[in-house]
């Protein structure tokens, strides 16, 4: 009798971790086999546990079942260019179907390594991640980045081509590979995260999850490496605005910002997770740590109106220093100075030095904080006619419904 | 109760444009059925076939004609139900028909008296 019921997400994390356990034994050279032997375990899975149900250790069946193709494949390559030895399969049975979960660890952190490699662009990065580590599949990534699939699945074959050449790369022990790229890895989880931040108001469920994927590495990356500040930092960051996640739709569907939100469905024990790894990191320098700041002063802001803004500009400032050059940051603290003061002309010519973020696809994000300048200024015409320029901007159907309401309503009095 | 053999057609290809999570949803559906099915006491076998397979008629063996026209049988459910109309009706509830496939329902004649 069938009385079991899939785990929510199993194939995907599973995805993950067969690939990357299977990328660590075969190695990075032969990515792509490995990749299609998983897809075909899953198929297999499909088509079997549809009928007979599920057996009764899902992970293992899906793990020897995709360990076994990819033996087939990769002799079965072999023995097209003849004199390589064949791979038995009882040369790499696992002798438990548990793996350790210390070698499974090991196996993500090195996969993670091997998609961050120095040769891929930064989204390339993110996307080789989400497809290889998270079992996201191309319809998924293109949905959640809003890419065309064509794009998304180019990106795809070219960073997998660029892996399989140059694997060899990370073939050093993994502690001075991990030592040596642990920058790059954390930009790569940032980055993963605040991709599926920013449009969790566009397409809510799968947004999320790259979220929590992007936590669920993170974490890995700092169990490895306790004394690692970044790590904690930026898990304090994700924590904290993971804990946001249930205030920033409203129940309609709409987009709340964070003026709008209802605090009171904010998660505590994310808050207070949030809170644990940022004192891990005790004061040491680095952008995550600043912005896990900045989040921790909202996510303890009873009120909106509570918000402390003058610390938040002050740390806006700082980071500024830290990242120069960032059109973002900017961005983000003229909008805090004019909630920690007033709006000014000042505010909104400096405003005006970040145009090129209007080119920079942040063209929504511009025009609204212009909106709002111009609104604290009570400037309402002026501020309407930078909301109809923020409609030409919107990348999601929550994006529009937000300026159409601000539209509606009038200037709020401050 | 009288038997009847269900015949599930559909494209060979089925699962392959898949996200593994639309995968997983369509293997919790189809246990969410058989659970009900096993708990209403119609349920009685069930399995996969392979997509390839061969069919042989006046000494002429073929793949099929099921490649050809882009289905195959892709699976069998063995049902127990009183009567043709209730395992249609049975058969309607089935995710593979809400998915778009063909099956096939045929009493299995009862021939020990």
């Amino acid at each position: 009798m069938v009385t079991h019921t899939l785990a929510d997400r199993l194939f995907r994390e599973q995805s993950g971790i067969i690939t990357a356990v299977l990328v660590n034994r075969f190695g990075a050279a032969h990515l792509d086999t490995v990749l299609d032997a998983v897809q075909d375990a899953f198929e297999a899975a499909l088509r079997r546990w549809r009928f007979s149900g599920i057996p009764d250790n899902p992970a293992a069946w899906l793990m020897t079942v995709a360990r076994n193709n990819a033996i087939n494949r990769i002799n079965r390559d072999k023995k097209q260019c003849s004199d390589h030895q064949l791979i038995s399969t009882q040369e790499y049975v696992m002798a438990d179907p548990a793996l350790p979960d210390v070698f499974v660890q090991d196996s993500q952190l090195r996969l993670l390594l091997i998609c961050c490699h120095p040769e891929l662009s930064e989204k390339s990065r993110v996307m080789i991640t989400l497809a290889v580590l998270c079992g996201f599949g191309t319809v998924e990534i293109a949905g959640a980045l809003l890419m065309q699939k064509e794009a998304v699945k180019k990106s795809l074959t070219r960073a997998k081509a660029v892996l399989r050449n140059a694997g060899r790369l990370f073939e050093m022990p993994l502690v001075e590979s991990f030592v040596a790229h642990r920058s790059t890895i954390h930009t790569v989880l940032y980055l993963l995260f605040n991709e599926g931040y920013k449009t969790t108001r566009g397409t809510s469920g799968i947004s999320k999850e790259f979220c929590f994927e992007a936590m669920r590495l993170t974490k890995i990356v700092y169990d490895h490496d306790t004394g690692n500040k970044e790590a904690a930092a930026l898990l304090a960051l994700q924590f904290f605005n993971a804990a946001r996640f249930p205030a920033r739709i409203s129940p309609d569907g709409e987009w709340m910002t964070l003026e709008e939100q209802d605090r009171s469905v904010w998660n505590e024990v994310l808050i207070r997770e949030g809170f644990h790894y940022l004192h891990k990191q005790q004061r040491s320098l680095n952008r995550y740590y600043l912005e896990a700041l900045i989040a921790s002063i909202h996510c303890t802001a009873r009120f909106f109106s509570e918000t402390n803004w003058p610390q938040i500009a002050v740390l806006y400032q700082a980071l500024e220093q830290l990242v120069p050059g960032s059109n973002v940051i900017a961005l983000n603290q003229i909008i805090a100075e004019s909630y920690a003061g007033a709006a000014t002309q000042e505010l909104l010519d400096r405003l005006e030095t970040l145009r090129p973020l209007m080119a920079d696809g942040k063209g929504f994000e511009w025009n609204m904080a212009r909106a709002h300048l111009l609104c604290k200024m009570g400037a309402g015409d002026a501020r309407n006619d930078a909301l109809q320029q923020a409609l030409e901007y919107v990348r999601t159907t929550a994006d529009r419904q937000l300026v159409l309401r601000k539209l509606e309503e009038r200037c709020p009095p401050f | 109760m009288k038997e009847f053999l269900l015949l599930i057609r559909e494209n060979p290809d089925y699962g392959t444009d898949m996200s593994s999570q639309e995968m997983q949803d369509c293997i919790n559906e189809h246990i969410a059925w058989v659970q009900e099915l096993t708990e209403k006491g119609h349920y009685k076998d069930a399995n996969p076939l392979e997509a390839s397979g061969a069919v042989i008629k006046n000494n002429i063996v073929t793949d099929g004609p099921y490649i050809e026209s882009k289905e195959c049988v892709s699976g069998i459910y063995f049902l127990k139900a009183d009567s043709l109309e209730a395992v249609i009706e049975i058969v309607k509830g089935c995710p593979d028909v809400k998915r778009g496939n063909t099956i096939e329902v045929r009493e299995i004649m009862q021939l020990e008296v």
